[in-house]
C-alpha cells in the first residue's frame, strides 16, 4: 500500500476538478471580474462610482480584490473581449475568472507543502499534506464548485506562516498585511500568531500597526467615496460577529470577540520553544479562532475555504491524522445540509445554471425546471437547520479543541499507514455528499415529467373539516400526467379518508377520484393524483374537489395555500366561492414545453 | 477562667490524638490493608430493605408498565405486523417503546398467557396480575446490581468492596425510587447496558457490542451511552463503523420490520427524549443547540482520550456515561426515569472515588431533588426553574468530581466512615418511597 502522494493521485484529483470547475459555478465571481474592469478604463479614484454609473453594479470589496482581478483581466480588454464593467458575461469569460483564485488556490497546496517541509518532517508526509489540502471536500467545494476568490486572502496568509515558521519577521506581516484587505479573517489568526511569538509589547504594536498600513491605505483612499463608506464599510456580513451575545442588561457582549480576546490572551501567555510543538500550538490558535468565527457567527460557503489549510496543517502536525480527516468527511455532509437548507437555490443544485451544463448546450431546455422539481434540500433527510448548523460547529469545535498540541504529541516522522487510501475516501466520500445530490435533482429537471404549473411555497391554512374545497385550473397542454397537492398532517398520524375528484369545471364530468388513506401521508410533503395523458385538456378550466367528512380538528390533515392569485382562471374556492388566492398545487406534463 | 482553660487543653489533645490516629491510617493505608474489615449490613437491615421493597411491590401503583407489560400481550396473540394498531384497539395508550420491550415482557408474560390468566392486551389488571408485571423489572434491576458486584470485582475492587458497591447501587435512593415507586421498565435496557459494559471491562467486544445492541433495540436512547464507551476504547476508524453498525442490527431490523407502520415513529420519539432541544445559543441564522454541541463535543473527547490501565478505563468510562446522560436528560424536555440508566454507573464512580462519603451524600439530594421536580411537575407547583437548576448542576458535580484524577490510588481502598451514609442515604432513600406511596394513594383517594 503506497503512502504517499503519486503522479496518478494528482490525475484523480485533477480530473474531478475540472469536471466541478466546468460544470458548477455560483454567480457572484461576474459581479467581481465584471467590477475590476473599471481600473482598465482608468477610473481609479472613482471605481466604486463608475461601476454604478456603467453597469449599476455595486462593488462590496476593499480595492484589492478588484485590482488582481483587472490585472488578470488585462489579454480580455487587450483582446476586446470586454471592455467595461458588465455583469452579465459569456460562459467561458467566467471560467476566466475562475481560473485566477484556481490558481491561487493551487499555490496554496504549495505552500502547504512548503510549510510542512520547513518542520523538517519527511517528505512523503509534506506530499501527503499537499494533497490534504488540494482535496479538503470544503475547501474543493468553496473552490471548484462554488467558485470564489477567498483563495487569495489564503495564499497571502499561508505566505504569512510560512514566513513566520521560517522567522521572517518583516515578511511574516508583509504578507498578513496583503491578506487582510481581501478578506478580514487572516486578522484573527495574525494577532494569536503574533502574540505567541512576540512578547515585547513595543514590538507587538509595531507589527499592529504595520499590518494594517495597506488596509488603511485604501481605506483612506477611497474614504470620500459614499458608496464605498456604504457599500464597503458597511458590508452587513462584518455585523455576524455580534449575533451570539450575552446579554447583561445594560449591553450585549459579543461572544465571538469575548472568544478572540481568551484566545489572544492565550497566546501571549504561551511560552513555547522547539519548532515542531511551536508549529502545533500555532495551528491550535489559528483553528480555535476559526471555530469562534465560524462556529459563534454565521458564515457564507465559500468563507470556509480559510478555515481549511488550518485543519490540514493541524491534521498533519496530530498523532491521530486519520480521525481528522474522517471529521472531515462528517463535517462536509452537515456543511452541505446546512447550507442547502440556508442558501436555498443559491449554493446548491443552482450552481448548475452558471456551469457548462446550465444556460448553454442542453441546459437551456433543463434550467426552467431546476430549481423547481427538486432541491438538493428535499434530498437529505435531516430538515432541521437548527440541528445541521449545530452538529457542524460541534464538529468544528471537536477539530479545533482536539488539536490542543498535549494531545498531538507522537511520532511525526512515522508514515501513516494507508493514508493515501484514507485521503481518496475523504475525497470522494466528501464531494459525493455535495455531487450525487446535485446531480439527481439535474437529473429530474432534465427528464419527464416537467412542471407545467406550480403554485408552491404556500401555508397550511386550509385544515380538511367537513365542506368541500376546491381548487380550480385550466390546463395548459394536452400532456399532463400528473397534479399534486401540498398537505400537512400536523405532525401526527391521521387516520381519516381524503377523497380527491378532477373534473371539469364546465361540463362537471368527472376526469378521476381518489381515496387517500391519509396514516400514509408524510408531514409537509406533495400527494400525487395521477391522470393519464390525454385525460386533461389544453385550454380547458377543471376543478379539484377535496373533502374529508370525517375529520375533526384532531385528526384531519391540512392543505396550504398560497397569499396571491396566478390569473384569472386559476382560484381556490370555499362554498362555492372564488377567492383571490391558490391551493399549493403542481401539474406535470409528459413532453417539454 | 481555668475550667475553660482544662476544656481547650482537653480539646487540644483530642485533636492531637485524633492527628495521630489519622497519621497511623494514613500509614496503613499505604501499606494496603484496611483498618477494620467493613462492618456487613444487619439482619435488621436487610428487613429494613425487604419490608420497604414488599410494600413498594405490594401496593405502589404502576399504571405506565400495565400498559406496557399489557400491550406485549399482542406479540403472544400473534399480531406481529399491526402489534401497535392492535395494543391501541385494545385500549392501550402509551405504546411509546420499541419493539424488543415488548418481546421480553411478552416472553414473560407466557405463563399468564397459557394458564388463560390474561388473554388479551388489557390497560386494566388484577392485583396478582401487576404483580406478576411488577417481578420482571425487579429481577432486571437486582440482576444489574448484581452485575455492578461482578465489574466491581473486574476493576479490582476486591469482593468486600465489590459486595458493598452492588448493595449500594441497589439501594441507591434516586435508583430505589425510580424502579419502585414510578415502575417504569428502564431496567430492562439498563440490565443489558450493565452486562455490556461488564463485557466492555473484560476486553470482550462481541459481548459489549451484542449487548449494547440488544440495550439499543429496547431504547434508542442507548446510543447516547454506548458511543462515548466504544470512542473511548476503540481508535480504529474501520472496527469503530463496524461496531456501530453491529450496535444498530436490533434497531434496524425493527425499523424495516415496522417501516409502514407510521404508528411507531409517532410514538417511539428520536432518541426517547421527546427531542426538544430548545436550549440554544441564537447565533442570527441559527440556533447552536447545547445538547447536540455538547455531546458531540463529549464524543470527541472520549476519542482522544487513552487510558493505561483498567481502573482508568473504567474511570473515564463512568466520566463519560455520566455526562452524556446528563447533558442529555438534563438540557431537554425531562423524562425522570431515565435517569435510572445512570444509577449503577454513578455508583461504581463513587466506590472508584477516593471520597465516597461525599457522593452518598449528594445522592440523597439527587433523590430528593428529583422526587421535588416529579411533584412539582405533578402538582404544577412554583419553583421547577429552581429545583431543575439545582439538580442539573448537582448531577454535574456528581459526574464531574468523578474523573479519573480524583479517583482513589488503589481501587479496593475502603474508607470506613462511607458505610455508616451509606445506611443513611438508603434509609432516606427508603422513607422518600414510602412517602411518595403514601402521597400517592392519599391522591387516589
Amino acid at each position: 500500500m503506497k503512502k504517499i502522494a503519486e503522479k496518478k493521485d494528482f490525475i484523480l484529483f485533477a480530473v474531478c476538478a475540472v469536471i466541478c470547475y466546468l460544470v458548477f459555478q455560483q454567480g457572484d465571481i461576474r459581479h467581481t471580474g465584471g467590477c475590476s474592469f473599471a481600473y482598465l478604463q482608468g477610473h481609479i479614484l472613482d471605481f466604486y462610482e463608475w461601476n454604478v454609473e456603467k453597469a449599476d453594479m455595486y462593488a462590496s470589496y476593499m480595492p484589492s480584490t478588484y485590482i488582481l482581478f483587472a490585472i488578470w483581466n488585462i489579454p480580455v480588454k487587450l483582446f476586446g473581449i470586454l471592455n467595461e464593467p458588465k455583469l452579465e458575461v459569456s460562459y467561458w469569460l467566467m471560467m476566466y475568472y475562475k481560473l485566477l483564485p484556481t490558481l491561487f488556490y493551487l499555490g496554496s497546496s504549495v505552500l502547504i507543502y512548503k510549510i510542512i517541509k520547513e518542520l523538517s518532517i519527511e517528505e512523503g508526509r509534506a506530499k501527503l499534506a499537499m494533497y490534504a489540502f488540494l482535496a479538503a471536500p470544503i475547501g474543493f467545494y468553496s473552490q471548484f464548485l462554488f467558485g470564489q476568490y477567498d483563495s487569495f486572502t489564503v495564499f497571502f496568509t499561508l505566505l504569512g506562516v510560512y514566513y513566520y515558521l521560517r522567522e521572517d519577521r518583516f515578511r511574516f506581516v508583509l504578507f498578513f498585511a496583503l491578506a487582510i484587505p481581501f478578506k478580514y479573517f487572516p486578522l484573527l489568526v495574525f494577532v494569536p500568531l503574533l502574540l505567541l511569538k512576540e512578547k515585547n509589547i513595543w514590538k507587538i504594536i509595531r507589527d499592529m500597526v504595520l499590518v494594517a498600513i495597506p488596509y488603511a491605505v485604501e481605506l483612506i483612499f477611497y474614504f470620500p467615496s459614499e458608496i464605498f463608506r456604504d457599500y464597503v464599510l458597511g458590508f452587513t456580513p462584518t455585523e455576524y460577529v455580534y449575533s451570539a451575545s450575552l446579554p447583561t442588561g445594560s449591553t450585549n457582549l459579543s461572544l465571538v470577540i469575548c472568544a478572540f480576546c481568551l484566545i489572544c490572551a492565550w497566546a501571549y501567555f504561551k511560552n513555547v520553544t522547539g519548532k515542531v510543538l511551536f508549529a502545533q500550538w500555532m495551528c491550535f490558535f489559528a483553528t480555535l479562532s476559526c471555530t469562534v468565527i465560524f462556529g459563534l457567527a454565521q458564515w457564507h460557503p465559500q468563507w470556509l475555504l480559510f478555515a481549511v489549510p488550518f485543519w490540514v496543517l493541524g491534521a498533519m502536525l496530530h498523532k491521530d491524522t486519520k480521525v481528522f480527516w474522517a471529521l472531515d468527511v462528517l463535517m462536509m455532509l452537515f456543511f452541505c445540509i446546512y447550507l442547502c437548507g440556508i442558501y436555498i437555490n443559491n449554493a446548491d443544485q443552482a450552481m448548475f445554471e452558471w456551469g457548462i451544463l446550465g444556460k448553454n448546450m442542453y441546459g437551456k431546455e433543463v434550467m426552467p425546471y431546476l430549481n423547481r422539481e427538486l432541491r438538493m434540500w428535499d434530498l437529505y433527510p435531516l430538515k432541521n437547520n437548527n440541528i445541521s448548523g449545530t452538529i457542524f460547529a460541534a464538529l468544528m469545535t471537536v477539530a479545533a479543541v482536539f488539536q490542543y498540541p498535549p494531545f498531538a504529541q507522537g511520532n511525526l516522522m512515522q508514515v501513516i499507514p494507508k493514508g493515501m487510501r484514507a485521503l481518496h475516501i475523504r475525497f470522494l466520500a466528501g464531494i459525493a455528499v455535495f455531487i450525487v445530490p446535485a446531480v439527481i435533482c439535474y437529473l429530474v429537471a432534465a427528464l419527464p415529467p416537467y412542471l407545467s404549473l406550480d403554485i408552491s411555497n404556500g401555508r397550511p391554512e386550509v385544515p380538511m373539516i367537513g365542506d368541500t374545497v376546491t381548487q380550480v385550473f385550466t390546463a395548459a397542454e394536452d400532456d399532463i400526467v400528473r397534479v399534486e397537492f401540498y398537505q400537512g398532517t400536523y405532525a401526527r398520524i391521521n387516520t381519516v379518508p381524503l377523497y380527491v375528484t378532477i373534473s371539469e369545471m364546465e361540463t362537471g364530468k368527472e376526469i378521476t377520484s381518489v381515496v387517500y388513506d391519509t396514516s400514509k401521508f408524510k408531514n409537509n410533503a406533495w400527494v400525487s393524483v395521477p391522470i393519464k395523458e390525454g385525460q386533461l385538456k389544453a385550454g380547458t378550466q377543471y376543478r379539484i374537489d377535496f373533502v374529508c367528512p370525517q375529520g375533526t380538528i384532531l385528526n384531519t390533515v391540512c392543505l396550504f395555500r398560497t397569499e396571491a392569485q396566478v390569473d384569472e382562471t386559476t382560484y381556490y374556492m370555499e362554498s362555492g366561492i372564488a377567492q383571490n388566492y391558490n391551493l399549493c398545487i403542481r401539474l406535470y406534463r409528459k413532453n417539454r414545453g | 477562667m481555668p475550667r475553660l482553660w482544662e476544656k481547650d487543653e482537653r480539646e487540644r489533645m483530642n485533636r492531637n490524638l485524633k492527628k495521630e490516629f489519622h497519621l497511623l491510617k494514613v500509614l496503613k493505608e499505604d501499606a494496603g490493608e484496611l483498618i477494620r474489615p467493613v462492618k456487613p449490613f444487619t439482619v435488621a437491615e436487610y428487613l429494613v430493605v425487604l419490608a420497604v421493597l414488599l410494600s413498594m411491590l405490594l401496593f405502589c401503583d404502576a399504571e405506565s408498565l400495565v400498559q406496557t407489560a399489557g400491550a406485549s400481550f399482542g406479540y403472544l396473540n400473534r399480531r406481529f405486523l399491526d402489534f401497535y394498531e392492535y395494543g391501541r384497539e385494545c385500549g392501550i395508550r402509551e405504546l411509546s417503546y420499541m419493539p424488543l420491550i415488548y418481546v421480553i415482557y411478552a416472553i414473560w408474560n407466557l405463563p399468564l398467557k397459557l394458564t388463560f390468566l390474561v388473554r388479551y392486551p388489557m390497560p386494566e389488571v388484577p392485583f396478582y396480575v401487576l404483580l406478576w408485571y411488577k417481578l420482571l423489572p425487579t429481577l432486571f434491576y437486582l440482576s444489574s446490581a448484581y452485575l455492578v458486584y461482578k465489574i466491581a470485582c473486574e476493576i479490582g475492587m476486591g469482593k468486600k468492596k465489590a459486595k458493598l458497591c452492588a448493595a449500594a447501587a441497589f439501594t441507591m435512593p434516586v435508583g430505589f425510587f425510580l424502579q419502585f415507586s414510578y415502575w417504569s421498565v428502564m431496567a430492562i435496557p439498563l440490565f443489558f447496558v450493565m452486562l455490556g459494559l461488564f463485557f466492555y471491562l473484560r476486553n470482550n467486544r462481541w459481548g459489549f457490542v451484542g449487548c449494547f445492541a440488544i440495550a439499543i433495540g429496547c431504547l434508542q436512547y442507548i446510543w447516547v451511552l454506548f458511543l462515548p464507551l466504544l470512542l473511548l476504547k476503540e481508535k480504529r476508524l474501520r472496527r469503530l463503523c463496524e461496531d456501530i453498525v453491529l450496535a444498530a442490527i436490533p434497531f434496524l431490523l425493527e425499523c424495516l420490520i415496522y417501516q409502514n407502520h407510521p404508528i411507531v415513529f409517532q410514538n417511539v420519539k428520536l432518541l426517547d427524549i421527546n427531542a426538544n432541544f430548545e436550549a440554544g445559543l441564537n447565533i442570527g441564522i441559527f440556533v447552536i443547540q447545547y445538547v447536540i454541541f455538547f455531546w458531540i463535543l463529549i464524543l470527541g473527547w472520549s476519542y482522544f482520550t487513552h487510558t493505561r490501565s483498567k481502573k482508568e478505563l473504567a474511570g473515564y468510562a463512568v466520566l463519560f456515561v455520566g455526562f452524556s446522560g446528563t447533558v442529555t436528560l438534563c438540557l431537554t424536555n425531562w423524562k425522570p426515569e431515565f435517569f435510572l440508566l445512570l444509577v449503577p454507573i454513578s455508583v461504581l464512580g463513587a466506590f472508584l472515588h477516593k471520597d465516597i462519603r461525599i457522593f452518598m451524600i449528594l445522592d440523597i439530594g439527587w433523590a430528593g431533588l428529583l422526587a421535588a421536580y416529579i411533584a412539582i411537575k405533578r402538582l404544577e407547583l412554583g419553583g421547577i426553574d429552581m429545583v431543575a437548576s439545582l439538580y442539573t448542576i448537582l448531577l454535574l458535580v456528581i459526574v464531574g468530581f468523578k474523573h479519573p484524577a480524583f479517583l482513589a490510588e488503589k481501587a479496593e481502598e475502603l474508607p470506613l466512615i462511607c458505610t455508616g451514609w451509606l445506611r443513611a442515604r438508603f434509609l432516606a432513600g427508603a422513607a422518600l418511597c414510602v412517602v411518595w406511596m403514601l402521597a400517592v394513594m392519599l391522591f387516589a383517594m
